[in-house]
């Protein structure tokens, strides 16, 4: 407030001395508007803003795990596609992007974080098998509503401390995931797994599946 | 007439505060974004507590900074508040006796 006292200050000060002069009657008309008060308009809506999207953000997070771990799995192409798919497969993957759909390689990679995330998961007494837990995948986001059956005794194995960045580790085992897309069609893919040392420090499990790996199959 | 009136001192003394008010609302804008980016950061693309602990810091600064905002504003409003007064008073004397003995002396007890 010491515009506001300088203000007045300089008010009297120049009252007295006559530097300043009283308003001609009728010129200046004080306005008194809410303007000066839209501080609400400003404050509140920000305010508001900022806690729903916090709301929103911590909300998702907390009341859908499934969906954040979604988001942890990362899928990517390793290389692009070079051979038409077959009329089964693509009916299979009818409901995926075709970017996605036409990849000859993917892979799936975790974080050590990220799996112990599953272990804690509240899918992980639906496992058939004690070694086996779902990843679910959340529906709407990648097209896909898809669980992954994942063999979790080899996802939490270690990797070597002796690796070079970018260097892999293949794991002596292969790796079953089913896909449960949204068409009610299920597809057993099987991939290589291994570990492979981040340049960033850490290392990543990654599951790579090839195109002949993926040769869809029916479930019962 | 010679000199100032007391209009304009007034519309003086608000247009000092729009630029420092301009400035924080800048700064509250330009920090609510990137805080937002850095809770996203924190969760999604790099799921770290940390990240989005400083996140969550960073829109706190957008609330002081809103407060500020909000500070000057009620300023601006008192400042304008004083033309009321002082467009009743008849003579130079009596409107700066109006100042001296109300407006600065409450100020300052409070």
């Amino acid at each position: 407030m010491k515009r506001f006292e300088k203000t007045i200050d300089t008010l009297v000060e120049g009252l007295e001395t006559g530097d300043v002069h009283l308003n001609d009657p009728g010129e200046h008309r004080p306005i008194v508007s809410n303007k000066v008060l839209g501080v609400h308009w400003i404050t509140w809506p920000i305010t508001l803003g900022l806690l729903l999207f916090a709301g929103i953000v911590y909300g998702y997070d907390l009341i859908l795990p499934t969906a954040h771990q979604s988001q942890d799995r990362q899928q990517h192409v390793d290389q692009p596609a070079s051979e038409p798919h077959s009329p089964q497969e693509e009916g299979l993957t009818s409901d995926v992007p075709k970017h996605r759909a036409s990849e000859n390689v993917f892979s799936i990679q975790f974080d050590q974080r990220h799996l112990e995330k599953l272990r804690v998961h509240p899918l992980w007494d639906q496992a058939t098998a004690p070694s086996d837990a779902y990843l679910p995948e959340s529906p709407g986001r990648t097209g896909l509503n898809e669980l992954s059956k994942i063999d979790l005794d080899q996802l939490l194995t270690k990797p070597p401390s002796t690796l070079n960045v970018g260097e892999k580790s293949i794991l002596n085992t292969t790796i079953q995931i089913i896909r449960y897309h949204q068409n009610g069609n299920e597809q057993t893919m099987q991939g290589k797994a291994f570990w492979v040392e981040k340049p960033t420090g850490g290392s990543v499990f990654r599951v790579e599946f090839s195109d002949g790996e993926r040769t869809p199959q029916k479930m019962d | 007439m010679v000199g100032r009136s007391i209009h304009d001192v007034l519309q003086d003394a608000i247009a000092d505060g729009k630029v420092p008010e301009r400035i924080l609302l800048s700064f509250a804008i330009l920090i609510g974004f990137t805080g937002m980016g850095v809770i996203y950061v924190g969760i999604y693309a790099n799921p770290q507590i940390e990240v989005a602990a400083l996140g969550t810091a960073m829109e706190s600064l957008v609330l002081v900074a809103v407060n500020m905002v909000k500070n000057i504003r009620r300023e601006n409003y008192s400042i304008r508040l004083l033309e009321i007064p002082l467009s009743k008073a008849s003579t130079s004397e009596e409107a700066a006796k109006l100042l001296s003995t109300f407006f600065r002396d409450t100020w300052k007890k409070q």
